[in-house]
């Protein structure tokens, strides 16, 4: 196996929201293969800007896979080819060389792309506004023992929790549904004694926010679950659903 | 050769009754529909109204069963469903209501979908590993096309039983066990029924699997059971009815 490889890469540009962008050819040689995803768009990006032309824009911050900014498509894949795994940790190992790379935005009516690789996301975060909060008192912190929490409610809550929102389900998902995103932060919540309160208005007015966002319907595909870097499991989006109908049945509205 | 295309046994008066049950149903839908505030509310009726739509094909395949036991026992069933004329035509609007409702949510969220895409991607591959043949003949890829063949397929088989609009059929002077046999037997019609009982089971083997999770009844352990169930059924269902157009010069 080759420890350097030389690449063909074709990257969608697009200057700015309003502009029309197209898909632009590079050549990078030399990279190693022990290099990750960003690492090699940087060596694209300093090749780009010794040449005095205009560097990929590409979100990314941790890269180590927490913070959920990086992500793109590559190779028509959410995060590249590996499972449970973010741009940033995606080796480039796992390329071979001579091989041609595309690389895509998110692609959702929800998500316009800023520029080049950079997707606005803020539709998460109104998602999250709605309802992926709870009440709590101030005051001094809490004996630990007067909320018990069972073992078994604790760790799915937790597994929902793992969520970084970095997007890949609704790139992912053929309709770009954010159902496993919202799923997500509703379990999360809704599995412990804290999210009691507004259980029923978190799930209702969270859905009508994701609506409103004009995300897409959810098919059950479950290639949300494929793409996901955090492993959320579609129970979650069952889960949801059952929140969902329960809290409606309820006589519950969504008041955004 | 004096025959319209309207020549048949099935009265004007009953065709008009049809017309305006599909009318009313049209009507009925598009107010629903309006009433759906949320994305999850149209997926829970295209979840029941599947399911129930299930439960019909059960029926319907056990009547269709009947013709094995040969022309008296099915002409008797046949004749049995029509002892109540207006509750027959009560069930009837109620079937429909469920097709209509069904195909109707299927479109427009169809539409929702392709628009929330916005630009497609130039490169588009699938991430499920256990999707050993990619995306290629995996249902839940195909339910808008498979769902868009089963309607036209209902629409002829519709025209061929109900409304007996088929130039080709004496309709008059035949029992309904005769009735099936020479529709049945017309070459082209035998592959279409073939067809459009493949494209059935293909659309179930999403579909039923679907519902449930639409519906919220699915969790981890309950999942293998609920899609393995559905998978039995669409085959039960394929084979089922894509049977009797392949022996039916036998019976």
């Amino acid at each position: 196996m080759a420890h350097t490889l030389n690449l063909t890469l074709r990257i969608w540009r697009q200057s700015d929201r309003d502009a029309r962008g197209e898909f632009r050819t590079y050549d990078v040689r030399g990279i190693s293969t022990h290099m990750s995803f960003l690492e090699m768009l940087d060596v694209l990006n300093e090749q780009l800007i010794q040449q005095g032309e205009e560097p990929v824009a590409f979100d990314h911050d941790c890269r180590e896979g927490i913070c959920g900014q990086c992500g793109m498509m590559i190779n028509g894949q959410a995060h590249g080819p590996d499972r449970e795994t973010t741009t940033c940790q995606l080796h480039m190992r796992r390329f071979e060389n001579g091989q041609t790379i595309t690389i895509e935005p998110w692609r959702a009516r929800a998500f316009p792309v800023i520029r080049d690789l950079v997707v606005d996301r803020s539709a998460f975060d109104r998602i999250i506004q709605a309802g992926g909060y709870i009440s709590v008192r101030t005051g001094q912190a809490p004996e630990a023992n007067t909320l018990p929490v069972p073992y078994e409610d604790a760790e799915k809550a937790l597994d929902a929790a793992a969520c970084i929102g970095c997007g890949a389900c609704v790139a992912q998902c053929k309709n770009a549904s954010a159902m496993l995103f919202t799923a997500a932060k509703v379990s999360h919540l809704a599995l412990l004694p804290q999210g009691q309160p507004e259980r029923r208005r978190r799930v209702v007015n969270m859905v009508a926010r994701m609506d409103s966002e004009q995300f897409g319907n959810c098919t059950n595909t479950y290639e949300c679950e494929a793409a996901c870097p955090a492993g959320i499991s579609v129970g979650t989006i069952s889960r949801m659903n059952r929140e969902y109908l329960k809290a409606r049945l309820a006589g519950v509205e969504p008041n955004l | 050769m004096n025959v319209s295309l309207l020549a048949a046994s099935t009265s004007p008066a009953e065709r008009w009754v049809y017309a305006g049950m599909l009318a009313a149903n049209l009507v009925l839908v598009s107010v629903l529909v309006g009433r759906l505030g949320s994305s999850l509310a149209k997926k829970y009726v295209m979840s029941l109204t599947g399911l129930a739509l299930c439960g019909f094909l059960v029926i319907h395949l056990i009547g269709n069963a009947m013709m094995l036991f040969g022309a008296e026992t099915y002409n008797a069933y046949a004749d049995s469903l029509h002892k109540d004329e207006a509750a027959l035509k009560v069930g009837e609007f109620a079937l429909l209501f469920l097709f209509v409702a069904h195909i109707w949510l299927g479109l427009v969220t169809a539409g929702n979908n392709r628009a929330a895409r916005g630009r497609r991607y130039d490169e588009e591959h699938v991430k499920r590993q256990d999707r050993t043949a990619g995306e290629f003949l995996a249902p839940d890829y195909w339910m808008l096309v498979s769902g868009l063949v089963i309607g036209a397929f209902l629409i002829l088989h519709l025209w061929d039983f109900t409304i007996e609009g088929r130039p080709d059929i004496g309709y008059s002077d035949k029992t309904p066990f005769e009735k099936a046999k020479a529709i049945l037997a017309v070459p082209w019609t035998k592959i279409a029924y073939v067809v459009g009982s493949v494209f059935l089971g293909w659309h179930l083997g999403h579909g039923v699997a679907s519902s449930f999770q639409s519906l919220g009844i699915g969790n981890a352990r309950r999942n293998r059971a609920i899609r393995w169930g559905g998978v039995a059924f669409a085959w039960l269902v394929a084979l089922g009815f894509g049977i009797f157009p392949l022996i039916s010069a036998y019976l």
